[in-house]
C-alpha cells in the first residue's frame, strides 16, 4: 500500500497521462472519427475509474513495527490534510475526513498477546443535508 | 503461567485535531516500544515488539466513511516473530 503522499502523486500523474493521451490521438484521427474515439476513450475512462474506486479497501499483512509506523504515518499526514488516499493494487480509494469524527479505540492483553484497534467513522461531506423550514 | 487478562475501551465524538493526536500518540508508542492508554474507566499499558500483524481498513458506503487499523503481536516473539525463541537448523555429519 503507498502512503497517502505518494498515493495522492500517483493519482495526478494518472490524470496527466489520460489528458496527454487523448490529445495526441485527436491530432491522428479525421475530425468526425476523432470526435467518436474521443467519445469512446471518455466512456472508457470513466469506465475505469468507477472499477478503480472501490468502496472498501483490505490490506493485511505481517510487518516489523517501523513498516507499521510507515502506515501510520501516512494516515496522520491524510487526516492532517483531509483526504487519504488508499491504493491497492488497481484498486482505490479515497477518504476526506469530516471536520468532527467518531473515534473508537480499544486494547487488550492476554499473556503475551497484545493488540489495539483505532477506529474512526464520519458522515461524508456529499450526503444530502436535512432542511427543515417554517411555511 | 498463570492469566494476565486486561482491556481499555474508549468512544467519543471528536474533532479532526485531536484524532491526529490520538494516532499520533499511537505512532509513537508504537516507534518506542510503549503504549499507555487511559480514561475515568481504567487504563492500560502495552509493549509492541517483534512482528506486527496490522489490518488496514477504509470504507465508504451509504454516506459514511470508516477507517480502522487493527494491530496485534505476541510479546514472547524474536524478531523472527515466533514465540519459542531462534530456530537453529545443523546438518547431522553422522
Amino acid at each position: 500500500m503507498a502512503t497517502a503522499t505518494e498515493a495522492a502523486a500517483d493519482a495526478r500523474s494518472a490524470k496527466r497521462h489520460t489528458k496527454n493521451k487523448s490529445k495526441s490521438k485527436a491530432k491522428k484521427t479525421a475530425a468526425p472519427l476523432a470526435e467518436k474515439s474521443k467519445n469512446i476513450e471518455k466512456k472508457s475512462a470513466s469506465d475505469a475509474k468507477a472499477k478503480a474506486e472501490k468502496s472498501r479497501i483490505k490490506f493485511e499483512g505481517v510487518m516489523s513495527r517501523d513498516e507499521a509506523v510507515a502506515y501510520f504515518e501516512a494516515i496522520v499526514v491524510g487526516l492532517k490534510k483531509g483526504a487519504i488516499k488508499f491504493r491497492q493494487g488497481d484498486d482505490a480509494l479515497s477518504l476526506a475526513p469530516g471536520a468532527y469524527v467518531e473515534v473508537s479505540v480499544k486494547a487488550a492483553r492476554k499473556n503475551a498477546a497484545q493488540r489495539v484497534s483505532f477506529d474512526v467513522s464520519w458522515i461524508a461531506d456529499d450526503v444530502d443535508s436535512l432542511q427543515i423550514t417554517t411555511e | 503461567m498463570a492469566d494476565e487478562e486486561s482491556e481499555f475501551e474508549h468512544g467519543s465524538l471528536q474533532d479532526k485535531a485531536t484524532v491526529v493526536r490520538y494516532l499520533n500518540a499511537i505512532t509513537e508508542g508504537f516507534d518506542n516500544g510503549s503504549i499507555s492508554l487511559g480514561n475515568r474507566g481504567g487504563k492500560i499499558h502495552l509493549k509492541p515488539k517483534g512482528m506486527i500483524d496490522l489490518t488496514v481498513r477504509a470504507t465508504h458506503k451509504r454516506g459514511r466513511m470508516q477507517l480502522t487499523l487493527n494491530a496485534s503481536w505476541k510479546n514472547g516473539d524474536d524478531e523472527n516473530g515466533n514465540g519459542h525463541g531462534k530456530l537453529v537448523i545443523t546438518p547431522d555429519d553422522n
